[in-house]
């Protein structure tokens, strides 16, 4: 097994702030992780750095063997590098179906404008492609019968399927997921759980931050605990969450039995 | 040397201006096109009273009426148009695009009234012209209390409310709004009661730039107001968006490029200095001279 | 129906003419481009046609090249401008748009200065000017339409989602931004042929007052609203005659009452319609 994303000291500093201080990684192809940390322990902005949202202060990155910590995150989104943000971003005057196709877009389409706009023979083809990428997702989310609802109309949890729909559109290599299931019932949160394991069996890279240690250990076969910017414990979900390190930064957590989903 | 005054002058009523137009922009996300149409009806007011309605009244009244008039309108464009807007807008830039487009509205509904009313000809705001006293400095250079009194005014209001939004607790309240109405809010801020004042000392400002400006040349037209709107829109970017200093700076930067061009090209292209000094700043320090850096780019 | 055409042919041709200056508009702020640069253009098409009539230019080519310089000079002004953000493009395209007022009041032989210029010699037909609203319409349509419309959209929503869903903000910007200035410069240079003639009346500010009203009045959502805004702007001086010069307050309260109560214009409106009507009829 490959590696598919190599993160190697990477550090993002705001000024004084030092958000995320010497994170090294190695995500092989194929893998589940798990990165969890109190709030404030950097866990967002490494996202936010691996997706190319923000600049690295320095470190470097590697997706598929290529470098691209100074790429854009254009660039390393349609190389197939997806996430999900903490905050549903969908548009909601759209359908359900065209939001997802939106993901789509993002691997067929390149960055060239004007052929797209006058060769529209072109255009025809990508958009079938795009469409039926975008309905197996929708299937596969049982969004079906919401297909062409406008997505601005639906519940919290519904909105967050048609978000990780839209990632699996783009047909994906790496997909970072910020916290998922926040919002969601528990029977929402297994049904997620239960596709991300799909997509693994299917050989898409996945790292899921969540404040939800039961879900975690169900799922992710690595996890890495962060806390004031770099990585203090890593290895499987029973191990680490035994881990002294680890207890210590989570002091006045409640026991697993009752993990919340997250305090956003 | 007469030059120089002139630079001055105007670039008093600039910055007093564009004050007005950074204030709404910096505190509210407001871009208010509308500032303009305000400067030039708050002199039309002036005009209707002292002309059309024949009540002669002394200059310092005149300036009053201008000042009551400026505020009233933009705090009417506030009530009516922009807070139902952010109201009904499910997005802020929904929301910025929508104010944007009223504010244009309502300077087409001013402007055109004006215009009508006046068969788009000059109008003063008094009369007859106000008494100017000329003082003598010294080798050939004359300057009138009118001068004097614009040079003096304008800086100091501008200067004074600067400090004011920076140092007040009613400023303070201002700037957390501009950064973050929601937690202002929940933090006993009343938006509703901050972008009322905003707008109303703004319309304030343009009142009194009405009629300095409308002493100062005399007269003014209905479409006075685009053309020192464009100024204001030099003067804040080369200023810098939120930077009070910076539209001090800029106001007196572009008088006195505007100035030297009126003197060697006798007045044609003077305006034209607005929009190459915005283009020359967006081109090499697009945050202009003392911008933050955010409300500028993508 | 005939004769509604014969006595109405100014205000038929005034129409199409505007229509081209609603799709400038509408084009750009569906994509959350606050460009009023097309308004700049305008003033560029309208002169440069009448002084290529003056040269001996026919038609067609002389549009065709208008609408080249169109697309360059909006494609080289997006150099600076395609960063800014919303208002500050607004305020800056607003400049430009007035600036060129003055360079026409100024600009000697080549414009005829504040008078303007007369006798253009060049004429087109109703007809003609269908066809090139037309193709006008179908190229904008194909902006609006699979990835291309929806990354349009995306931009204007959420640039954030735009940049991890791989969409090059700041080329679909600029591709805007050119294709917008091009159709403003294609509507100066229709009305120069309309008119016969060309002066710096109307031009700038109130022409972004006009468009703006036809374009957010329609509806901003699609080139249909653009058309809408148009026949509804050009002939309710009509319908409305005592207005008279009145007519730009009506622009202003109506943009007012648009931008208020319904941002997205007439379509958007006829699109709550039809949702309820579906809604009726599935619940019946």
């Amino acid at each position: 097994m490959s590696t598919l994303l190599e993160v190697h000291d990477v550090r993002v500093h705001f000024g004084g702030v030092k958000a995320v201080d010497g994170v090294s990684m190695h995500l092989a192809e194929g893998g589940l992780f798990g990165l969890v940390g109190p709030n404030g322990s950097g866990k967002s902005t490494l996202l936010a750095a691996l997706s190319r949202m923000t600049d690295l202060t320095s470190g470097s990155l590697r997706f598929a063997g290529h470098s691209y910590e100074r790429e854009t995150a254009q660039w390393v989104s349609r190389r197939g590098l997806g996430r999900t943000f903490q905050t549903v971003r969908l548009l909601p005057s759209l359908s359900v179906l065209e939001n997802v196709m939106v993901g789509a877009d993002a691997r067929l389409y390149g960055p060239g404008i004007v052929s797209n706009w006058v060769m529209p023979w072109r255009t025809r083809q990508r958009e079938k492609a795009g469409r039926r990428a975008a309905m197996s997702a929708v299937e596969r989310l049982e969004l079906v019968d919401l297909m062409d609802s406008a997505a601005g109309a639906l519940s919290y949890g519904t909105q967050r399927r048609v978000e990780i729909a839209r990632i699996l559109a783009a047909a994906p290599k790496l997909v970072l997921f910020d916290e998922p299931t926040a919002g969601m019932s528990y029977e929402e949160r297994d049904a997620i759980g239960k596709v991300m394991r799909q997509l693994q069996a299917e050989g898409i890279t996945q790292v899921l931050v969540e404040h939800d240690m039961q879900m975690i250990s169900d799922v992710c076969d690595h996890v890495f605990v962060m806390n004031f910017g770099v990585v203090i414990a890593e290895g499987d979900a029973e191990t680490v969450v035994q881990d002294s390190a680890v207890q210590e930064a989570y002091l006045g957590r409640r026991g697993d039995g009752d993990a919340t989903a997250g305090s956003h | 040397m007469e030059q120089l005054i002139n630079a001055i002058v105007l670039g008093a009523i600039y910055c007093l201006f564009a004050m007005g137009l950074g204030l709404t922009w910096g505190t509210l996300n407001v871009l208010n096109l509308a500032h303009g149409a305000v400067f030039m009806f708050s002199a039309f007011t002036c005009y209707l009273i002292t002309q059309r309605a024949d009540v002669h009244l002394p200059i310092a009244v005149v300036l009053i009426v201008a000042v009551v008039a400026g505020a009233l309108m933009e705090l009417g464009l506030d009530l009516l148009v922009f807070r139902q807007i952010k109201r009904r807008s499910r997005t802020q830039g929904e929301a910025e695009m929508s104010m944007l487009i009223g504010s244009i509205g309502a300077s087409a509904i001013l402007v055109t009234v004006a215009e009508q009313l006046t068969a788009d000809t000059p109008f003063t705001v008094t009369a007859v012209p106000v008494k100017a006293s000329v003082y003598h400095l010294g080798s050939g250079v004359y300057v009138t209390n009118v001068e004097i009194v614009i040079a003096v005014v304008a800086p100091v209001l501008t200067v004074g409310f600067a400090l004011w939004i920076q140092r007040s607790r009613m400023g303070r309240a201002m700037r957390a709004l501009a950064c973050d109405a929601p937690t202002s809010g929940l933090m006993g801020i009343s938006e509703g009661r901050m972008s009322a004042l905003a707008m109303a000392i703004s319309g304030a400002t343009a009142g009194v730039a009405g009629v300095f400006l409308t002493v100062y040349l005399d007269s003014v037209t209905a479409d006075s107001g685009s053309d020192l709107l464009l100024r204001a829109f030099a003067v804040v970017v080369l200023g810098g968006v939120g930077s009070m200093w910076g539209t001090l700076i800029g106001a007196f930067v572009l008088a006195g490029g505007e100035t030297l061009v009126t003197a060697t090209t006798s007045g044609i292209w003077t305006s034209a200095v607005s929009f190459g000094l915005i283009i020359a700043v967006l081109l090499v320090r697009p945050s202009g001279l003392f911008g933050k850096v955010k409300g500028v780019r993508a | 129906m005939s004769g509604f055409y014969a006595s109405h042919l100014t205000l038929i041709q005034q129409t199409a003419v505007v229509a081209v200056l609603a799709m400038s508009f509408q084009v750009v702020l569906r994509s959350g481009v606050f460009s009023f640069a097309s308004a700049g253009f305008y003033v560029v098409g309208a002169y440069a046609l009448a002084n290529m009539s003056k040269a001996g230019w026919p038609l067609l080519p002389a549009l065709i090249v208008i609408v080249i310089i169109g697309a360059a000079g909006g494609y080289l002004l997006s150099i600076p401008f395609v960063r800014l953000r919303g208002l500050y493009l607004a305020m800056v395209t607003f400049a430009w748009a007035e600036i060129l007022v003055v360079v026409a009041d100024n600009g000697g032989s080549l414009t005829g200065g504040p008078v303007g210029m007369f006798g253009v010699t060049l004429g087109v037909s109703t007809p003609e000017l269908f066809v090139i609203v037309a193709v006008a319409a179908l190229l904008i349509s194909q902006v609006e339409r699979r990835g291309l419309g929806r990354a349009l959209r995306v931009i204007s929503i959420d640039e954030q989602l735009a940049r991890t869903m791989g969409i090059e903000i700041n080329r679909q910007r600029a591709f805007i931004f050119a294709l917008s200035s091009a159709l403003g410069a294609l509507a100066g240079a229709l009305n120069t042929v309309r008119t016969s003639s060309v002066a710096p009346t109307g031009f700038g500010y109130g022409l972004i007052v006009l468009g703006l009203t036809m374009a957010v009045f329609g509806g901003v959502g699609s080139w249909t609203g653009a058309i809408i805004g148009a026949v509804v702007v050009t002939w309710f001086p009509e319908v409305f005659g005592f207005v008279g010069n009145y007519r730009s307050v009506v622009y202003g309260i109506l943009l007012i009452l648009v931008v208020v109560f319904e941002p997205s214009g007439v379509l958007g409106l006829i699109g709550k319609l039809t949702a309820l009507i579906r809604q009726v009829r599935a619940a019946t």
